[in-house]
């Protein structure tokens, strides 16, 4: 079995680009704390020996109980660990040596990093290293992780260690008869102690935990702790003794335990920082400092906040959308060749309608998500976007929200999908859950291209664009209502504290970002893009059977063809001719497929919403074109010219295309209709590319359900909402 | 303006235990007591908000919450409903 070597430390401390150094893999690195949340290993081979090292999201202390931090504490307090690696932030040593007096108590082979040499050199910080290695009995040493300077050195030294011929090494545990390198006086060594007796009267338990370890995180009350014991013979005996351990220390000490531990440890390393590190007598005012005065100015700091924003979504959906109409039209005319090239038949419309569009609808949202998630991950490195979450967190906190799903929520108004992708820089699982799942409330530019069509068909001008500029604030609205609501009925505790770091600026390396936007674009297109893709072909499947397999159909539909081919007059009206077939086929499929049975089925539940006088003949129609949309929304209008039998596109010189003027004068939707089904369109559910970022993000499709549920759920309610106060009010 | 602000807190006042979330940018602090309590005032201890710590309030976000503040060396963003947990004492300097 290989060798398992464990990165520990704070977040932010540069554990992940040294797991990158390490084992040479690409794992997405960010100035910013909290950005590794699962544990990841990679392989490295050295001297032709097998090892497996372990990047683990950071930590303040083993005791944390926050999701991502109990992993790392629980998986390096498991036997298979074999040596850890506590990655120290040089500039910062005295908060992240708290972790290490920890890591020591678990009493295995330790090698301590100081990483963000530079860092601390630049802030004038002098560290005498061996008094370091002395103090902590471990082999320290220097790096700069992103330069991967000294990475050859630690590999070598973590060889020596697992030789076991590194000098430096000391075991404590055996040196101070049990305690490690912290002594924590009289009072709660002996609680300790007694709770240690207890421990071991249960063989199986004290084999599988360090019992000086488990009595410490007794006594700091962690609940992983009491549940191990939980699990015990000795449990009674065990939770009396910390009952009254606990009771004596706090009469006698004046306080409970877990602030007494704390206090010593930092007690601890107060006197070994003015051991070990030189502090410059007049710190000058650092870069960070200086831009900080900007950057988080009273009444500067927002108005540069937006303007970061504004560039990042102009970058992201302006220029973003030149390469995005670019593989549109690729796809587009890919598939027109095909169709011209190809006898019309199932396996062609499988082609040119199910899996092209499929694989279109997947690879347009490509260059979006790529510049964006470069753009994200630039900030992140710089150690802005800790800033921007400080600047923000008010706002977004009366919404239920944390400071740093503003961006999301800015970004969704472009693409929910990749808005979604951007809600990982949240570190706390509930306000990145929440995230979630209240960007799909916000408006999309998809959705308003059905929006511009209805409310240009149903409303004057002005009216219209009020309607479409509705939409956006209700979907705003709508979010910051289901933050609250989805806080306090999901998570009745209080929420995560929000005691945040706020990191030094540092200059990005330009390859990080560039391999995150890379990474990003793989996990978008073979977890995200699998489900988009197989979402479309079931949605073809749906609208095109059985009609597409009409034997009787394809003939006659090639009968006219062929009499229009025959026919004497100009090609110009001949082109328009065949169109106006084609369109009629597709008509006929559509109208008779699946899609519409289910349309007619679902159609009295819609009832209230797009007929309520139950004077429409064809409401089921739109039941169809909100079905097709499920997989994108600006499919509801291509959708909609199919069924109805009339082209999007006007004609020069005319106002309405085709299309609005059916939908007009032909479908009996009103104006409040109408308006309802913008409504509903805006809500009624995510479309398929942020259905299934939510299944990857929220990791289960549970959570994806529930969007898509509780999303038909709303826009019903509100649609109809809509539509019996429009009557009252004496709207039709 | 720091230095009214500085200059406008009485003597008598500054020996009184405040609520760390009173504190104004610029003043500086040691921690008294944590009220705080579960997972708030365990992240807080590791944070190093321990008995004596002293703080800095560097300054306050552009809508008021939360607060930066400088502990141990580094920067922190707190909420002020989390720092009206802390009790502390202010000094009459601010530090450098
Ligand atoms: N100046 C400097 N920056 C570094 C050094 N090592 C890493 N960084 C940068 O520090 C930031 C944080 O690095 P990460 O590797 O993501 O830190 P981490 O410990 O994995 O963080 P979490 O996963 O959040 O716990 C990144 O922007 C790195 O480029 C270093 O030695 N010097
Ligand atoms: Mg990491």
């Amino acid at each position: 079995m290989a060798v398992i070597i464990a990165l520990a430390g704070n977040p932010n401390s540069g554990k992940t680009t040294l797991f990158n150094a390490l084992t040479g893999s690409r794992r997405h690195v960010g100035n910013w704390p909290g950005v590794t949340v699962e544990r990841r290993s990679g392989a490295l081979e050295m001297d032709g020996r097998e090892l497996e090292v372990v990047d683990l999201p950071g930590t303040y202390s083993l005791s944390a109980r926050s999701e991502d931090e109990r992993i790392a504490a629980s998986y390096l307090a498991e036997a298979q660990v074999d040596l850890i690696i506590n990655v120290l932030d040089a500039s910062n040593l005295e908060r992240n040596l708290y972790l290490t007096t920890q890591l020591l108590e678990l009493g295995k082979p330790v090698v301590f990093v100081l990483n963000m040499m530079d860092d601390a050199k630049r802030r004038g910080i002098q560290l005498d290293i061996p008094a370091l290695e002395t103090l902590l009995g471990g082999p320290v040493i220097p790096t700069i992780g992103n330069r991967e300077e000294g990475v050859d050195l630690l590999k070598a030294e973590l060889l020596r260690v697992l030789d076991g011929t590194e000098p430096k090494v000391r075991n404590f545990l055996a040196e101070t008869a049990g305690h490690g390198p912290m002594d924590y006086g009289h009072d709660i060594e002996g609680e300790v102690a007694k709770l240690v007796t207890h421990i071991k009267r249960d063989e199986n338990l004290a084999e599988s935990i360090k019992p000086r370890w488990l009595s410490l995180q007794l006594l700091e009350g962690s609940p992983e702790a009491i549940k191990l014991v939980g699990g015990s013979h000795a449990r009674e005996s065990i939770m009396a003794q910390l009952e009254t351990s606990r009771a004596f220390l706090h009469g006698h000490l004046g306080e409970d335990a877990a602030t007494l531990l704390a206090e010593f440890r930092y007690g601890f390393l107060h006197g070994l920082i003015q051991e070990v590190a030189k502090l410059p007598d007049t710190p000058e005012v650092s870069h960070t400092t200086k831009l900080d005065r900007l950057l988080t100015h009273r009444f500067l700091g927002i108005p540069l906040f937006l303007a970061v924003m504004v560039a990042i979504y102009t970058l992201s959906f302006v220029l973003g959308k030149y390469p995005q109409d670019w593989i549109d039209r690729g796809f587009k005319a890919l598939s027109a060749l095909l169709s011209a090239k190809l006898p019309a038949g199932e396996l062609t419309s499988l082609l040119t309608d199910g899996i092209i569009p499929g694989v279109s609808a997947v690879m347009v949202f490509l260059p979006v998500i790529m510049i964006l998630m470069g753009c994200i991950s630039f900030l992140e490195d710089t150690g802005y976007m800790a800033r921007a979450a400080f600047i923000m967190d008010r706002a977004m906190h009366l919404m239920g929200l944390h400071g740093k799903s503003f961006i999301p929520l800015l970004m969704g108004s472009g693409c929910n999908v990749p808005a979604i992708q951007a809600a990982r820089t949240i570190e706390s699982k509930q306000d990145r859950l929440i995230t979630i799942l209240v960007t799909p409330l916000i408006s999309c530019s998809a959705r308003l291209q059905v929006y511009i069509v209805i409310a240009g068909t149903f409303f004057k001008p002005f009216g219209a664009a009020l309607a479409v500029i509705g939409m956006h604030f209700l979907g705003f609205g709508l979010a910051m209502l289901m933050g609250r609501i989805l806080r306090s009925a999901l998570f009745s505790g209080p929420s995560a504290p929000f005691v945040m770091e706020l990191p030094p600026y540092r200059m990005p390396v330009l390859k990080a970002t560039i391999i995150h936007m890379w990474d990003k674009a793989q996990v978008f297109l073979t977890r995200a893009g699998t489900t988009i893709f197989a979402g479309a072909t079931l949605i073809w499947f749906l609208s095109r059977y059985p009609g597409i397999a009409n034997a009787g159909w394809s003939q006659e539909y090639q009968q006219q063809r062929i009499a229009v081919l025959a026919l004497q007059i100009p090609q110009e009206q001949k082109d328009t001719q065949l169109k106006d077939l084609g369109l009629a086929r597709e008509s006929r499929i559509v109208n008779n497929s699946l899609a519409a049975k289910l349309g007619k089925i679902v159609e009295p539940v819609m009832r209230p919403i797009l007929d309520p006088d139950h004077k429409r003949t064809e409401a089921w129609k739109d039941v169809i074109a909100l079905t097709a949309g499920f997989v994108a929304k600006e499919i509801v209008v291509s959708t909609m010219a199919v069924i109805h039998q009339a082209s999007e596109e006007s004609k020069p010189g005319e106002k309405l295309s085709p299309l609005q003027v059916s939908l007009r004068d032909h479908t009996g939707l009103t104006p409040l209709t109408a308006l309802a089904f913008m409504i509903f369109t805006l809500i009624y559910t995510p479309c398929l590319g942020t259905v299934a970022m939510i299944r990857r993000e929220a990791g289960s499709w549970g959570w994806a359900g529930f969007s898509v549920g509780y999303g038909l759920g709303l826009g019903w309610l509100l649609a109809w909402g809509t539509v019996v106060i429009g009557r009252m009010m004496g709207f039709a | 303006m720091t230095q009214n602000q500085q200059n406008g807190i009485h003597p008598d006042d500054i020996s009184e235990v405040q609520l760390l979330s009173q504190l104004l940018p610029g003043m500086t602090a040691t921690v008294v007591q944590l009220q705080a309590k579960g997972a708030i005032r365990q992240r807080l201890l590791e944070m190093g908000f321990t008995r004596g710590a002293t703080l800095k309030v560097e300054k306050l976000a552009p809508m008021g919450d939360p607060m930066e503040l400088v502990l141990k060396g580094y920067h922190l963003s707190l909420r002020r409903d989390e720092g009206a947990c802390i009790l502390v004492q202010p000094a009459a300097q601010p530090l450098g």
